[in-house]
């Protein structure tokens, strides 16, 4: 399950951009790949900068409570990655195939990555549990952007379902997240023992060179010997193989407070932590205590709230 | 032992380069200084203009001098002037000088833009409106073709006399000069406004002090927040003659491989001068490729950028920030002597004491006095200022990650480990030149400040770099958004400059954080040059630039 690790679901969706509006939709609109630009061109960032902060606008995503980072993107053609070296013996043989070694798409496509939170580790739950939020945060914007790509009619796609559907047909495995919140490896994850794997495949080789013993001993017993040890140690080898794929499929566990709603807190406390020392350098101790105690009661450290605003690096 | 052979030795051909980028003349027995900005309306008669003056421009022929640091002079060596001249051009100003498009079209972007429109990268729209309350005479900048941009910079350096303090009488006749050219022949304009000094130059003077026995005035290396000023610039391959070159390499050039002690830093088997292509066009860089440059090769060759920048002192913003944090900075640290607090305190803003002994070298005020005790030498003591690494002190206890000079040359701070290369910094070295300034008009109002000069063969990836990165920016310092806490731009007002301690086990080492930094350095104009080669100026004073 790749497109799931460690407590985060990594969701990639290309959804084909329409080529032209339908037939009596034009009304002196732009072509729906203009019309995408322009929408994605002027959607807000999260306040990174002290200029966008002053800009008071933010993007709608940070009104979700589990998106840690999303972003839209075209993908109009792919990169071109030159021709194939020519080869001048095959070249002279004439056995050289014609190549541009180039791949076109038939459309432009609508990237949208995201990486949210993923607590029940099931792609079905929390991709579904995480479209619907971002529906009623934002609907108006998805439409704007979506409307734009093929079969997203607005008759068709009026809920929260109609959207999850549209998404989850769009949508391709993640093979490669990325994730940076475990600051140290998870302990008890799943281990292969050699001692497991070499009785394993021992046992698996066995009863392949079993197999193929029997099927090779009407030729003679010697000559079956040779495709009996090919037998073994395919698999032997197979064994092996399938118990590390089995393993690495499976997604790391979630970290820590790695949600999005406890980082925001952990920034919270940083950040006033940080505060709270400047203030009270200094101090002696019983002020100190004093002013910690205020401290706790302000912040609230067990609890959700208050903290770091989603979407803004100065608060 | 060098590992440049003799017949590998870069020999620069010092007649064919401008005297400022390879002198600070500052430093050199000219304390005085001023720079006169000249708009060209008419290309043929700024031509002329240069070619009246191309004579008098200097060169980095090295003179004879009685400096005890100067590098020594050839025996044919000419008389030291008693006034440089040196020319330095804008993008406009190449253009209105009619230097071909497609000579222009090869120039590095950040030139063709010019600083003020790099004023967002560079920070210098801080405090807000901070462009607005730039000097008069760059308001044109805004955009190409100004009837009133700045197109050359014409720079002056001249000896002072020391009954006066004033420059010699030779530096206003050079003036002069300039002022009645232009008058005479029309065609170049000298522009005005520059703050509360004189109308049409901008003025510059070291730093003077009285000698109570003479009355005497002595130039002075302090900037105007006290502190030693240019100790330390980086040393390239060409720029000395070999004897000097192995004694300045040290601690200004770059090292190779790890060093672990004073004794090895000291070696100069250890350390090379950095590669020329840094801080001159035409030469192999620190990538060992040539900087990209305009053609003709011969139009770039021999020449480099130069950004001027008129940086404002807040003097009393920085006085009231010291005099107000002293008190509890010295609790905090547990340094109990207020003079002491008061020094250590000055001393983690810079990363130097304010004589200029570095923080890695005295970690603490009574390794400060020792060191002056022991160094007491101005020769042996210089040397040692600028021969140090962080490698000891990885955390910044002793010079905090997020001083001022820490983080405007980190040394092997960058480093996958303590101690090793300067690879990354070795591309973002800057040549400083310039002098303070100080003026006070008729009603009583006075400015104070430096006008740096930089010079380096990229101004993106060089000075840029730095200005953005290291000093408005605190990410290679382990700092996050801190800004340098002297230079540093404050976009926002809870930027911290925070002085970590040696921690103890016992629970003690508490770091002190600094909150609520004014800005205390503020721009107040300046702008991107090209400096020509020697050859350069006589292409362009003559009209002929062939680029194809």
């Amino acid at each position: 399950m790749p497109s799931i690790d460690s407590g985060y679901y990594f969701l990639t969706v290309l959804a084909p951009v329409r080529s032209a509006w339908a037939n009596g939709e034009e009304n002196g609109r732009a072509a729906p790949i203009i019309e995408l630009r322009k929408t994605l061109a002027q959607m807000p960032t999260a306040m990174q900068t002290p200029h966008s902060h002053s800009s008071g606008q933010i993007s709608a995503f940070s009104k979700s409570t589990r998106t840690h980072f999303a972003r839209f993107a075209v993908i109009d053609r792919l990169g071109y990655n030159g021709y194939e070296a020519a080869d001048p013996v095959l070249d002279t043989a004439k056995l050289a195939k014609p190549s541009l070694a180039r791949t076109e798409l038939s459309s432009p496509y609508l990237l949208f990555a995201a990486e949210f939170d993923a607590p029940g580790g099931s792609r079905n739950y929390d991709l579904a549990v995480y479209l619907r939020e971002l529906w009623d945060v934002m609907e108006e914007d998805l439409v704007e952007i979506f409307s734009n790509c093929v079969a997203f009619d607005r008759e068709k796609i009026s809920t929260a379902a109609d959207f999850i559907e549209y998404i989850k047909q769009c949508e391709i495995e993640t093979t490669m997240p990325f994730n940076f919140y475990w600051a140290e490896p998870p302990r008890d994850l799943p281990t292969l023992t050699i001692k497991g794997l070499v009785a394993g495949g021992v046992f698996t080789g066995a009863i392949m060179a079993m197999v193929f013993y029997a099927l090779f001993s009407r030729f003679g017993a010697y000559l079956a010997i040779v495709p009996a040890l090919i037998a073994f140690l395919g698999g032997a080898i197979g064994f092996v193989a399938m118990r590390f794929k089995k393993y690495g499929d499976r997604p790391f566990p979630a970290p820590p407070d790695g949600d999005l709603m406890s980082v925001l807190k952990g920034l919270h406390v940083q950040n006033t932590f940080g505060q709270f020392v400047i203030e009270e350098q200094g101090a002696d101790a019983a002020e100190l205590h004093e002013a910690f105690g205020r401290y706790l009661d302000e912040n609230q450290l067990t609890k959700t709230k208050p903290h770091h605003p989603a979407g803004q690096v100065y608060r | 032992m060098s590992i440049v052979g003799e017949n590998e030795r870069i020999a620069l051909r010092l007649a064919d380069i401008q005297g400022n980028i390879l002198n600070a003349y500052g430093k050199q027995g000219f304390p005085k200084g001023r720079a006169i900005f000249l708009h060209v309306d008419d290309g043929k008669k700024g031509r002329a203009f240069l070619e009246e003056f191309y004579d008098r421009v200097t060169t980095a022929v090295r003179w004879k001098s009685d400096n005890p640091y100067a590098p020594k002079a050839e025996t044919s060596a000419p008389e030291r002037p008693p006034v440089t001249l040196n020319f330095a051009f804008t993008f406009d100003g190449l253009a209105a000088l009619g230097v071909p498009i497609k000579t222009l079209s090869m120039m590095p972007a950040e030139f063709l833009q010019g600083m003020r429109a790099r004023a967002p990268i560079l920070g210098d729209i801080s405090p807000k409106g901070a462009l607005d309350s730039w000097d008069e005479v760059w308001k044109d900048q805004t955009e190409a073709g100004g009837k009133n941009a700045v197109h050359i910079m014409a720079l002056l350096n001249s000896k002072m006399n020391p009954v006066t303090g004033n420059p010699v009488p030779e530096l206003d006749e050079l003036t002069e000069d300039i002022r009645s050219v232009c008058n005479a022949k029309g065609g170049v304009r000298i522009l005005q406004g520059h703050g509360v000094g004189a109308a049409d130059y901008q003025d510059m003077s070291a730093r003077l002090m009285q000698d109570p026995q003479t009355g005497h005035f002595k130039p002075v290396p302090l900037e105007h927040f006290g502190y030693v000023d240019g100790i330390s610039d980086p040393v390239f391959e060409g720029q000395f003659p070999p004897e000097d070159e192995a004694v300045r390499k040290v601690g200004n050039g770059k090292f190779k491989g790890h060093l672990k002690d004073q004794e090895e830093i000291e070696d100069e088997a250890n350390w090379e001068p950095l590669a020329t292509g840094e801080f001159l066009l035409g030469y192999p860089d620190e990538a060992k490729e040539m900087p990209p440059a305009a053609r003709p090769n011969l139009f770039s060759t021999n020449g480099t950028f130069m950004a001027y920048r008129k940086l404002q002192e807040n003097v009393d913003d920085f006085d009231d920030y010291i005099d107000k944090t002293v008190p509890e900075f010295a609790k905090v640290y547990g340094i109990e002597d207020e003079t002491a607090a008061r020094a250590t305190l000055l001393a983690k803003f810079s990363g130097r004491w304010q004589d200029g002994v570095p923080l890695a070298l005295a970690k603490n005020y009574e390794e400060w006095v020792a060191f002056n005790a022991k160094y007491k030498d101005d020769v042996t003591k210089r040397k040692k200022l600028s021969r140090f690494i962080y490698a000891d002190d990885e955390h910044g206890a002793a010079c905090p990650a997020s001083s001022h000079t820490r983080r405007v040359h980190p040394r092997d701070m960058l480093g996958p480990t303590p101690g090793s290369g300067t690879i990354l910094v070795n591309r973002r070295r800057i040549l400083r030149r310039g002098l303070p300034y100080d003026a006070t008009n008729d009603t009583g109002d006075r400015e104070r400040g430096i006008v740096m000069l930089i010079c380096c063969a990229s101004l993106e990836r060089q000075f840029e770099f730095v200005q953005q990165q290291w000093i408005n920016y605190g990410m290679d310092s382990n700092a996050g958004n801190d800004t340098c806490p002297m230079l540093g731009s404050r976009p926002t007002d809870d930027l911290k400059f925070v002085i970590p301690h040696a921690t103890q086990a016992d629970g003690e080492g508490a770091p002190y954080i600094c909150s609520k930094l004014p800005q205390f350095v503020e721009t107040k104009g300046g702008a991107y040059f090209f400096v020509p080669s020697m050859t350069s100026l006589r292409m362009m004073t003559i009209g002929v630039i062939d680029p194809t």
